[in-house]
């Protein structure tokens, strides 16, 4: 700190207190000091101004929400493009159903936290069983029935069987599946289980009553007196009013580009015109970056994205 | 400091962006409020620049580094607002706007300087904080700053050498780059 004298003493100049010189000559320190004091003290007024915004870190707090949001349901989105049929089931269900049942005679998988499970049931269905979810079914499954136990959320891409339909019970609820693309939403938090169907046929069932959609149905059953409420609807209008996820059921990617030249507003070319009619299959949401829906396309499509200044070229990848 | 960001690291996952957000955010307002005057109106311009950058991180070309794009989309979306608006602010005509674009080309090393002082201002000891946010943000003298915390003025003058010593001191790096605008401005 031999120096500290100095600083103390230009600083005080630099304010406007007046000063006696401290004696001492050192020309090209005292300089050096004098420059660096001058040059923070200029940025006064700019420091004060940068002190009148908010905290980085608290705009972040806030900011990060409009960028991370459904990190999770991406997370799941990105699983059910991977299935050309896909039947995406989200739940979350107060209590797991299992009543008169004696223990041994299930068989049970759980997906421990922070870690996504992947496993086939005997009859083909492929389940994604997300963390902290727990996956139940009778050791005599796909022997009679194809029916399972949920808490927690799941995705599965059920084998086709006309024989046999494939049964979710979710809390209160249960889902028969007759092969098909369909969406629930049943949060504990929420009065309602909603459904709506997209393609193919589902049996709801609450209560010993049984509802059957078509596609294009919209479906609320009131979580407390089981009332259901069915409604035809446009699945796109429906879609884009929950908030920009459009489903694609065997598509061409032409139309898929013309979706995401409006949403994220970029320009798509296409390497060769033959491309445009590669078929797709998945869920795109608007809430998803663009960048983050092109890794999926990528993903589950055999084609590329390169960026240039104007536009995205999609190209076949080998 | 000095090497330019990795663009596809910042890029890559929100924790890092959100490195990138808090480190650049007050230089960007500054740079905005060259612009317009209300803080509010500053502050969500730059938010949404933000949130613009990530989310066409993949459609964007950036030609030198993330920073720089930053403060240029920023700058360029204040311009456009005033434009919209069509209102005349902080003595800028039309014209004085041009110059001052000019004059700054697109180096942002003044506000990039001043938003480091402030981060470094918050490393300071807390008296020591205290003092020099009073002397040297609010401006008052060495006596108003004494009586304003009930210390002796020689205190004050004391813990204001410390200050600008410990500043300087973590502004090292910064200090390079301002002598480079120094020296092109001479």
């Amino acid at each position: 700190m031999e120096n500290q004298k100095k600083w103390e003493q230009m600083a005080a100049e630099l304010h406007g207190e007046l000063q006696e010189s401290s004696g001492e000559q050192n020309q090209d320190e005292d300089i050096r000091i004098e420059k660096a004091l001058e040059r923070i003290h200029a940025s006064g007024k700019d420091v004060k101004k940068i002190r009148e915004f908010q905290p980085s870190e608290i705009v972040w707090d806030k900011l990060k929400g409009k960028l991370g949001r459904n990190i999770r349901i991406k997370e799941w989105l990105k699983y059910a493009a991977v299935a050309a049929i896909a039947i995406s089931i989200t739940i979350l269900a107060d209590y797991l159903v299992g009543n008169n049942t004696s223990e041994n005679q299930y068989a049970s998988v759980s997906s421990p936290v922070g870690q996504i499970t992947n496993l086939t049931l005997f009859d083909g269905t492929n389940v994604w069983l997300n963390a902290g979810s727990t996956l139940k079914y009778k050791k005599s499954f796909n022997q009679s029935d194809r029916e399972v136990y949920l808490d927690g959320e799941a995705l599965f891409d059920v084998a086709k069987d006309k024989t046999r339909s494939f049964i979710v019970n979710a809390g209160k609820a249960i889902i028969k599946v007759h092969g098909t693309i369909f969406d629930v939403k049943a949060y504990l938090n929420m009065s309602t289980v909603e459904t709506v169907l997209i393609e193919g046929s589902v049996e709801f069932i609450r209560n010993g009553n049984s509802v059957y959609m078509n596609p294009g149905e919209h479906l609320i059953c009131s979580s407390g007196t089981g009332k259901f409420t069915k409604s035809e609807i446009n699945t796109a209008e429906y879609t884009a009013w929950k908030g920009g996820k459009i489903y694609y059921s065997d598509k061409p990617l032409y139309d898929l580009a013309l979706q995401l030249e409006r949403w994220y507003e970029v320009k798509f070319r296409f390497d060769s015109e033959e491309l445009k009619n590669y078929r797709f299959t998945g869920v795109i949401n608007k809430d998803n970056s663009l960048d983050y829906t092109l890794d999926i396309i990528e993903e589950i499509n055999k084609v590329e994205f390169k960026t240039n200044q104007e536009e995205i070229v999609i190209m076949a990848s080998k | 400091m000095g090497k330019s960001e990795n663009i596809q690291f910042v890029l890559n996952d929100v924790g890092s962006y959100g490195k990138f957000f808090t480190e650049n955010y007050h230089t960007a307002c500054l740079v905005a409020s060259r612009y317009l005057h209300d803080n509010q109106e500053i502050e969500d311009i730059v938010q949404e620049v933000f949130v613009k950058i990530w989310e066409k991180r993949k459609a964007i070309k950036i030609q030198s580094n993330l920073k720089n794009y930053l403060f240029n989309s920023v700058k360029n979306t204040c311009i456009n607002h005033v434009q919209r608006k069509k209102e005349i602010i902080a003595g800028f005509d039309q014209a004085g706007l041009q110059q001052w674009e000019n004059e700054a080309g697109d180096q942002f090393i003044s506000e990039e300087f001043a938003s480091k002082i402030n981060q470094a201002i918050e490393t300071l000891p807390p008296q020591c904080k205290k003092i020099f946010l009073l002397a040297f943000v609010d401006d008052l003298s060495y006596q108003e700053t004494a009586d304003a915390l009930g210390l002796s003025k020689n205190t004050v003058k004391t813990q204001m050498g410390i200050a600008y010593k410990l500043l300087r001191e973590k502004l090292r790096d910064s200090f390079f780059s301002l002598v480079l605008i120094f020296f092109r401005k001479a």
